[in-house]
């Protein structure tokens, strides 16, 4: 699980998920966001994510995207690269949410080693993230930290 | 157990705490809650993500022990709200008056959190502005376990009412 890291180098790109954002992966996100905050099996609410009706009564075009689904596809990219290193820590993750990601957009998630360094704990990558829809705009930009032990 | 977060009535500083999220200043201190990490959670919440790595699925992963996703970090913040801005309960159902949009997610983990886990989440509100017409609020969190190792920090930016014209 996630040994890739052993392939970056300063300058490498990182290829993460390209997925459509369907209303059925709203609704799922939705679904495991209420069950995890109740502890308890939970369904969707309306909102402007979930609902495009309530979406416009708030000024929106349509449905969007929740900003933590794509942080969550974003925490999936780096987890592929680094496997337990990521989940051990010390790592960091920044997300920005520049613009909306409407309902249906194609995204595909990226990112580019920006540095590595070595340090008394061992060797620190330093990444920029990002998704983008379908026409190559910019959704939401970021950073990412991990630290590889040494040894590993 | 304490799904919904236990409150310690010893924290906080309740300047504009128990009303809406919209009500929140700077300086407000929020109550702390206690969250026990349970396996239907954060499975759920992962998979609700297609985050199907067993790492957060089971405890057949190379940690041999089911973890939460980093990004759950962000959900400790909508149950230290329920404890909170007791008008505007989201998880109970109660909707305030404004809609808002997630503008910023930054996280710093220094240890992984594992499913039956304790946790205590503690935060407060550290900036309110006016941005191009926009409102934001400012949020930081610690998550300590509870033997106090100090787990995650979380900062976190909203987009205050959301409203029309605001596209």
């Amino acid at each position: 699980m996630g040994a890739k890291w052993k392939d970056l180098t300063e300058g490498a790109e990182l290829l993460g998920p390209r997925r459509t954002l369907t209303m059925n992966r709203i609704n799922w996100y939705a679904e495991g966001f209420w069950t995890i905050c109740a502890d308890e099996r939970r369904g969707v609410m309306a909102n402007i994510h979930t609902d495009v009706e309530f979406a416009k009564s708030e000024g929106l075009e349509t449905a969007i995207g929740d900003g933590m689904t794509a942080t969550n596809w974003v925490s999936e990219m780096v987890l592929d690269y680094f496997g337990e290193h990521y989940l051990r820590g010390p790592h960091s993750l920044r997300t920005k949410f520049i613009k909306p990601t409407p309902l249906d957009a194609f995204v595909s998630v990226g990112g580019k080693v920006t540095g590595i360094e070595e340090t008394e704990s061992g060797r620190v990558y330093k990444m920029d993230i990002w998704t983008k829809d379908g026409e190559g705009t910019m959704l939401t930009v970021g950073d990412a930290r991990v630290t590889v032990p040494s040894g590993a | 157990m304490a799904p919904l977060g236990a409150v310690d009535p010893r924290k906080g500083t309740h300047r504009m705490l128990d009303g809406y999220i919209s009500d929140l200043e700077v300086g407000d201190v929020f109550r702390s809650i206690e969250i026990d990490v349970s396996a239907l959670g954060v499975a759920e919440y992962a998979h609700g993500n297609e985050q199907t790595s067993e790492f957060y699925m089971s405890t057949a992963n190379p940690m041999e022990r089911q973890v939460r996703p980093p990004t759950g970090v962000h959900t400790d913040k909508m149950r230290l709200i329920e404890a909170n801005c007791l008008k505007e309960r989201r998880i109970s159902g109660e909707v305030g008056p404004d809609a808002r949009v997630h503008y910023e997610y930054h996280a710093e983990f220094y240890e992984p959190i594992f499913v039956g886990d304790t946790i205590r989440v503690s935060g407060k509100i550290t900036e309110r502005y006016w941005k191009r017409d926009r409102e934001f609020l400012h949020y930081e969190l610690e998550i300590h376990h509870e033997d106090g190792r100090l787990l995650a920090s979380y900062k976190d930016k909203t987009l205050l009412r959301y409203s029309k014209g605001q596209g």
